[in-house]
C-alpha cells in the first residue's frame, strides 16, 4: 500500500522531538463480568494491548462508538483505575510503580473533565466549594487566596464572580460544563483527560464549550486526550486520531490524514456513516458491534468488515508503524502477515 | 396538492407550579403525501411537543389551535392514531414494555386495530421488514434482549404495523452508535420509498435532516423560525438563528474551520422576550426586533425575522 519500509511497532517506535508527556505502553485492562449461575465467571477486556503517547500540548483525539474501551482508556491513562497488564508513564515516570504521596504530588497535573456535568459536580457544594477543592486538596491555599484564583477560573470559561455561591442545580448544561472545566484548569495541569465533555450538550452550547477548550489549550499549552464517539467533534481539536474498536487501537495517525483519507476498513466505515450537511448519505456498515464478553477471533472486527479476508478470521493483525508514524492493524496493510 | 397533516396556529402550554407555560407558540405546519419533513431544533424548542399534542397524547397541556386536518378534514387523534399515523419515540427502551416479549407489543398492536389474518405470522413479517435477523426467534425476545438498534427497528416494526400513511419518528437515531444511526436511517429511507409513507423525522441534528428530508422546519424557543426545501435551507438560511446553527456544526468537510458558536443560551420557557425571541442572541439585532415577528414568506420557504426578505 505505501512505499516507506514497514516494521512491526515493537521494533521501532517513532522518534519523536519531545518525550512524551503519557505513555501508555501496551496496556490491558479486564474487568469481571456479572457471574451467571452455572457459568464460570468470565472476564471482559475492555482494553486489549493499548499503546499510546501524547507529547506536552498535544491534542490526541480518541473515537469509537460505545462499549469500544475509551472511556476506561482515559481512566486508565490517570491511573483512576489499575491495568491489568502494561505500564503507564506520566512525564516519564511509572504511574503503577508510584507510592500514594508520589501519586498525590503528580495529580494536579493530570485531570478530567466528564461527560455529564450534572453527576460530576456535587449538588450540595457551591461553585466556589467545587472549583477550590483541588486548591485545597493540591496547594493547601487559605480561603481568602482560594476564593481569588476560583474568580480568576471562573473569569476563564466564562462564569462572571455571581457564580461563586450558586448550586450546580442553579446552571444550564453548558454553564455546568464550564464550571467543571475550571475545576480541571485551576491545578494548572498539563494533561487534561476530556471524556465525552461535549456530548450531553445541545449544538450551539456544543460550539461555544468546543471553541473555549481550543482557546485554553492555545493559552495554557495544555495537552489533551479527547474521547468522543462525534467524529467530526475531535476532527476539529485534534491533531492526531486514534479509533478504537472493540478495546484495541486500529488506526492512529495524524487527523488531517486520517479524516481525508482513513486506510483501516472500520474507520472508513465510520467516516461514511457520520451525517454530512451537503453531501447523500452512503450504504451503511452491517451489524452491531460483537460483544466484548465474546470477542471474535483472528481481527475484531472481521465479522462487520466488507473486505474480510480468509486470514482475518484465525490471525489477529499486529500493528505496524510506517516511518511517519502512522499505525495501522490490519491484514491488508500488513505486507507480511505472521 | 391536499396536505396529509395540516396544523395551524397551534398553541401548547404546560402547567408549572408557577402557572402556564409556553412549549409552543403560533405553530403552522403541513406534511405532503410521500415527502419527510424534517424538524430540527435544540432541547425545549418544542418540536417534540408540537407533534405529542397533534396526537392527542399530552393531557396535562392546555392546547389551542385555529384547526388540525387530516387529508383536509378535523383531525380526530384518537380515531388515526396507531392506524393511519404511527409515532416511534426517542428511547425504545423506555417506550417498549420491559415485561412483555417483542411479539406481543407486535401482535397487540394489530389486535387493537382489529388487523385480520394470523397475528404471528404478521409480527414475523414485520420484524424482517424492519431488517431483523432471525424474526420468528426475535419474537420471543424482551426488550432488553435487544441492542439499541435492534430496539429502534422492533419500535419501527410496532408503528409500521397498520400500514400507516404518516410515520412521526421523534429522534430516532439519538441514543444510537453512528454506524447504527446509518442503519436506522437508511431502513427509514427504504421504508418510505417502499412504502410511499410521509416521514416527519424530529432530530436535533442539522446533518441527519439533511441526508433525509426534502422539506426542513427549524424551531427555536417554541417557535419555527424557517422552513424551506432542505437543500435551500442548509445553503441559504434566511433565518439568523439557522445560520448560527450551521456554523455551531463541526464539518468533516473541512474539520479546522472555526466555529462561530451562538452567543448567549435559549431563554427558559416562560421567560421568552417579548419581540422576536432570538433577537437577545442574534448578531443582526436591529430596533424592529422588540416587536414579535411573523413568519414572512421569501423564495422558497418562509422565515420569522424582520430582515428575512433583505438577505
Amino acid at each position: 500500500m505505501t512505499a516507506v519500509p514497514i516494521s512491526p511497532r515493537v521494533q521501532q517506535t517513532p522518534i519523536r522531538a519531545a518525550p512524551p508527556l503519557l505513555e501508555l505502553a501496551h496496556v490491558s485492562k479486564a474487568f469481571p463480568a456479572r457471574r451467571r449461575l452455572g457459568h464460570r465467571r468470565a472476564m471482559v477486556r475492555a482494553v486489549d494491548d493499548v499503546s499510546l503517547s501524547i507529547g506536552p500540548g498535544e491534542c490526541v483525539g480518541l473515537i469509537g462508538e460505545s462499549g469500544c474501551g475509551k472511556s476506561t482508556l482515559g481512566r486508565l491513562s490517570l491511573r483512576l483505575i489499575e491495568p491489568t497488564s502494561g505500564a503507564v508513564r506520566f512525564g516519564g515516570a511509572d504511574l503503577s510503580s508510584l507510592n500514594p504521596d508520589e501519586l498525590a504530588a503528580l495529580r494536579p497535573r493530570m485531570q478530567i473533565v466528564f461527560q455529564d456535568p450534572c453527576s460530576s459536580l456535587n449538588p450540595r457544594k457551591t461553585t466556589e466549594q467545587i472549583i477550590g477543592l483541588p486548591l485545597a486538596v493540591h496547594a493547601h491555599l487559605p480561603r481568602t487566596q482560594r476564593r481569588d484564583r476560583v474568580i480568576e477560573a471562573l473569569d476563564r470559561v466564562g462564569l462572571g464572580p455571581d457564580a461563586l455561591h450558586r448550586y450546580p442545580h442553579q446552571f444550564s448544561g453548558g454553564q455546568r460544563q464550564r464550571i467543571g472545566i475550571a475545576r480541571a484548569l485551576i491545578t494548572q495541569p498539563a494533561l487534561v483527560v476530556c471524556d465525552e465533555p461535549v456530548s450531553a450538550l445541545d449544538v450551539s452550547v456544543q460550539a461555544q464549550i468546543l471553541a473555549l477548550l481550543k482557546q485554553l489549550r492555545r493559552e495554557f499549552g495544555l495537552a489533551y486526550l479527547f474521547i468522543s464517539h462525534d467524529i467530526a467533534v475531535v476532527a476539529y481539536l485534534a491533531e492526531r486520531i486514534a479509533v478504537m474498536y472493540l478495546g484495541g487501537i486500529v488506526e492512529s495517525g495524524p487527523a488531517r490524514e486520517l479524516i481525508a483519507a482513513p486506510r483501516h476498513p472500520y474507520t472508513q466505515a465510520l467516516l461514511a456513516a457520520v451525517p454530512r450537511l451537503h453531501a447523500a448519505p452512503a450504504t451503511p456498515l452491517a451489524g452491531d458491534p460483537p460483544s466484548p464478553l465474546a470477542p471474535p477471533s483472528g481481527c475484531a472486527f472481521h465479522t462487520r468488515c466488507p473486505v474480510a479476508m480468509p486470514i482475518c478470521r484465525s490471525v489477529r493483525p499486529q500493528t505496524v508503524t510506517d516511518a511517519t508514524g502512522y499505525e495501522i492493524a490490519c491484514h491488508l496493510h500488513n505486507p507480511s502477515p505472521a | 396538492m391536499t396536505p396529509l397533516l395540516s396544523i395551524r396556529a397551534l398553541r401548547v402550554r404546560f402547567p408549572t407550579p408557577a402557572g402556564l407555560v409556553d412549549a409552543v407558540n403560533a405553530v403552522d405546519l403541513d406534511v405532503f403525501p410521500g415527502e419527510c419533513l424534517g424538524v430540527v431544533g435544540e432541547s425545549g424548542s418544542g418540536k417534540s411537543a408540537t407533534f405529542l399534542a397533534t396526537l392527542g397524547l399530552l393531557p396535562s397541556a392546555t392546547i389551542r389551535t385555529d384547526g388540525i386536518f387530516w387529508k383536509g378534514r378535523g383531525l380526530d387523534p384518537d380515531a388515526l392514531r396507531g392506524r393511519e399515523i404511527a409515532l416511534t419515540l426517542q428511547n425504545a427502551l423506555t417506550a417498549l414494555n420491559p415485561a412483555l416479549r417483542i411479539g406481543t407489543q407486535i401482535e397487540e398492536t394489530l389486535a387493537a386495530h382489529d388487523q385480520g389474518g394470523n397475528r404471528r405470522d404478521r409480527a414475523i413479517a414485520l420484524l424482517r421488514r424492519v431488517g431483523i435477523p432471525d424474526p420468528a426467534r426475535r419474537l420471543y425476545a424482551y426488550p432488553h434482549e435487544l441492542s439499541g438498534g435492534m430496539r429502534q427497528r422492533a419500535m419501527i416494526a410496532i408503528a409500521l404495523a397498520c400500514a400507516p400513511h404518516l410515520l412521526i419518528a421523534d429522534e430516532p437515531t439519538t441514543a444510537l452508535d453512528v454506524t447504527v444511526q446509518a442503519q436506522v436511517l437508511d431502513l427509514l429511507r427504504t421504508l418510505r420509498a417502499e412504502q410511499g409513507m410521509s416521514l416527519v423525522l424530529i432530530t436535533h441534528n442539522l446533518a441527519v435532516a439533511a441526508g433525509n428530508c426534502d422539506r426542513i422546519a427549524v424551531m427555536y424557543a417554541g417557535e419555527i423560525v424557517e422552513t424551506g426545501p432542505a437543500a435551500r435551507v442548509l445553503t441559504t438560511p434566511r433565518h439568523p438563528y439557522t445560520t448560527g446553527l450551521l456554523r455551531s456544526h463541526p464539518s468533516l468537510d473541512d474539520p479546522e474551520a472555526p466555529l462561530l458558536p451562538i452567543p448567549g443560551r435559549i431563554p427558559d420557557p416562560g421567560a421568552w422576550p417579548s419581540g422576536c425571541r432570538f433577537a437577545p442572541r442574534c448578531s443582526r439585532h436591529v430596533a424592529a426586533c422588540e416587536a414579535p415577528q411573523t413568519l414572512r414568506v421569501v423564495p422558497d420557504g418562509a422565515a420569522r425575522c424582520c430582515q428575512a426578505g433583505i438577505a
